[in-house]
């Protein structure tokens, strides 16, 4: 090998190493498709309860507690995929399942975490009427554009911009609520549950899916 | 002709360039973390970090955080001859394409 071939490969070596050093995608295409139909599909099957011919949801009482706990029951179902992912990634790869890369976005992600668990449990304990739904989902939006954008320094411009658009479609609730206001309050945190974790999601891994196949 | 002796050789080995090319991403690394992204032996991983900081272009952080912790990151001159490498490679590789 001569000594321009030489630096050529170390080149590449010096971008591979920095690119798998600084950048990390903390949701992978496959786990927002899974993440995304679930969602859409609660979302569904929720609405339908909500305003089919039998009403059976608006007949019954939509509460705080089931509609956390049904929406705790897709978080799980989705980290769970998203573990299992990266589990395939890492023994495919031969690298290991903890690296430094997943404990930095885990360690930038908590924060935020932390300030919707305590916004979660206060609902939770204190307020389970379904008119604190439509508060209690903003949170979780706001919070979520949060998590996303706090990956920023070392996330794929395709995450950050999912953050963003989290972020606003948030705040654009908050601020001109009039939008989704004329729904019960119940319909409204479905609606934007719908929206935001069912619809971004299967968006984005169907445009982050073919830049990862051209990757590979 | 292409003068290749302004490539810094302590940078030039594989090993030591991989661990130069990840302390420059970021402003301090953990032996651990190193060693996990890297792949590498303690001892190879040991070794190559000595030869650096002898040469006063790598950085030791020794804390207590529950057990004690070393870490690593770039001195201004590490950081300065890792870019002036760079250069060098770019010079490289553009004289051959001529």
């Amino acid at each position: 090998m001569d000594e321009q071939q030489r630096a050529e490969e170390h080149l590449r070596v010096i971008r591979n190493l920095m690119e798998r050093a600084t950048i990390y995608r903390a949701i992978s295409a496959p786990t927002a498709l899974v993440g995304g139909l679930l969602a859409t599909v609660v979302s569904i099957f929720l609405a339908w309860g909500m305003t089919g011919h039998d009403r059976i949801l608006a007949n019954q009482g939509l509460t705080g507690r089931h509609f956390i706990l049904l929406w705790l029951m897709v978080l799980l179902v989705t980290l769970c995929a998203n573990t299992r992912f990266i589990f395939r990634k890492s023994r495919r790869e031969g690298t290991p399942l903890f690296t430094p890369a997943l404990k930095l976005t885990i360690v930038s992600a908590l924060p935020t975490l932390f300030i919707a668990a305590i916004f979660t449990g206060l609902l939770w304990n204190y307020d389970e009427t379904e008119e604190a739904l439509p508060l209690l989902v903003n949170i979780w939006i706001i919070c979520y554009g949060l998590v996303l954008l706090a990956t920023a320094p070392f996330a794929p411009r395709s995450l950050v911009v999912l953050g963003w658009i989290t972020l606003g479609t948030g705040g654009c609730i908050l601020v001109f609520p009039s939008v989704i206001f004329r729904f019960e309050p119940a319909m409204r945190a479905i609606l934007a549950m719908g929206l935001v974790f069912g619809l971004y999601h299967l968006a984005y891994a169907a445009l982050t899916w073919p830049a990862k196949s051209r990757d590979q | 002709m292409f003068d290749f002796d302004k490539l810094d050789k302590a940078i030039h080995e594989k090993g030591r360039l991989t661990i130069m090319t990840l302390l420059a991403t970021r402003v301090q690394w953990p032996f651990q973390d190193l060693k996990t992204e890297l792949g590498m032996s303690d001892g190879n991983l040991i070794t190559h970090l000595r030869t650096l900081h002898k040469l006063g272009l790598v950085a030791v952080t020794k804390e207590m955080r529950g057990r004690p912790q070393t870490s690593y990151s770039l001195t201004a001159k590490g950081r300065s001859a890792f870019q002036e490498y760079l250069r060098v490679l770019e010079q490289i590789v553009k004289a051959g394409k001529k």
